[in-house]
């Protein structure tokens, strides 16, 4: 099963391939190599907005989003990760009942 | 008594204050932080110092070695942020320990927090030490060794055991000390009375509630004791902070 993330990255612009790079070595920063090998995947990237959609198994979404928390440098200088949504389904990002209007 | 609510973060360092507090305050709230608390540290080794200098200059005025509380405006947008203050006392011997109780500052504040940083003073703190979180030096190893009848000895006298997550993001080592510490309070203690806070120096480091419960997770902590670290166990600290400050006034009047 996949977990779904909707994430921002706090910096500066980044393209997409340099997203994913830095998630990697924020993983290896924490983890190590061998938890740098965990497949995941950007399924949509957002350059204007540096807004991503990411996914992941279940087995490693606690390590991943650990992860991207611990992330607090890119390139010496102060960055962040902010995670907006996660889900199990890919659906539910557009929406859920916490930001359902009545 | 009033009631406190939301997400809590007991630990905004008071470097933060002169360093656009509004920013920083804004954001926490806006995660959801409802009660946060503005830590002032005093560190035995300064207090020294002034009493050297004290004795050269005897006729200066003794200044209260507990410095006042900082005193938090309102922020406009956020009325139901409860800002509490916070006094961290980082100690080696119990003499100190004396002189800051018996400041009329030390009163003020809402939470206590005893930081040992030897044998003797953890043995003083498990005992008699009337503090309502007990935390630590990310920076350095600790230099006490626990034990897991001292661990439920503070358990029963409703201690809350503090990590902190702001300094793992800022600094390699103290990642390392900080994950060592919260997987010695799992294996000696199970993790019970937990409470993670943020330790933050600048608006960087503010993480979302719901990361900080997942961080929880590989600090060694159950899903229910990650929520509770920074949900339930917040309110429980407060309660005892509370109680405790009452139970002094009524003895002294």
């Amino acid at each position: 099963m996949y977990y779904y993330l909707d994430i921002s990255f706090v910096n500066q612009d980044i393209t997409a391939a340099l997203f994913k790079n830095h998630i990697i070595t924020s993983i290896k920063h924490v983890f190590g190599e061998i938890a740098a090998a965990i497949p995941f995947d950007v399924v949509k990237y957002d350059p204007s907005e540096i807004r991503a959609i990411v996914r992941v198994t279940q087995d490693h979404y606690v390590k991943f989003r650990g992860s991207l928390t611990l992330a607090g440098y890119y390139q010496g200088k102060p960055c962040a990760y902010i995670v907006h949504k996660v889900s199990p389904l890919l659906l539910s990002l557009l929406g859920d009942s916490r930001t359902y209007v009545h | 008594m009033e009631s406190v609510k939301g997400y809590f973060d007991y630990n905004v360092t008071d470097k933060c204050i002169s360093n656009n507090f509004e920013n920083i305050a804004k954001q926490l709230y806006d995660f959801g932080y409802h009660t946060i608390a503005i830590n002032q540290t005093i560190d035995e080794s300064l207090l020294e110092e002034s009493i050297s200098e004290g004795k050269k200059k005897k006729k200066i005025e003794r200044q209260d070695i507990v410095p006042s509380p900082i005193d938090a405006k309102i922020i406009k947008g956020c009325d139901k942020l409860k800002i509490l203050n916070r006094l961290t006392i980082s100690f080696t011997t119990q003499d100190i320990i004396n002189r800051i109780i018996k400041s009329p500052n030390y009163r003020k504040y809402h939470i206590i927090a005893a930081q040992p940083e030897s044998q003797q003073a953890f043995q003083f703190t498990c005992t008699n030490f009337e503090a309502d979180i007990f935390t630590f030096n990310p920076s350095t190893k600790p230099n006490y060794k626990m034990q897991r009848k001292l661990y439920y000895l503070l358990v029963e006298r409703g201690v809350h055991f503090e990590i902190m997550y702001g300094p793992a993001i800022e600094d390699s080592t103290k990642r390392k000390n900080i994950i060592a510490t919260a997987h010695m309070y799992h294996s000696f203690g199970k993790s019970r009375n937990i409470i993670i806070s943020s330790g933050i120096t600048n608006s960087f480091l503010i993480r979302n509630p719901y990361d900080v419960i997942n961080l929880g997770l590989l600090f060694g902590l159950s899903d229910g004791q990650a929520k509770d670290a920074i949900q339930n166990n917040g309110r429980n600290v407060y309660m005892h902070g509370s109680t405790v400050l009452e139970f002094v006034c009524w003895k002294l009047y």
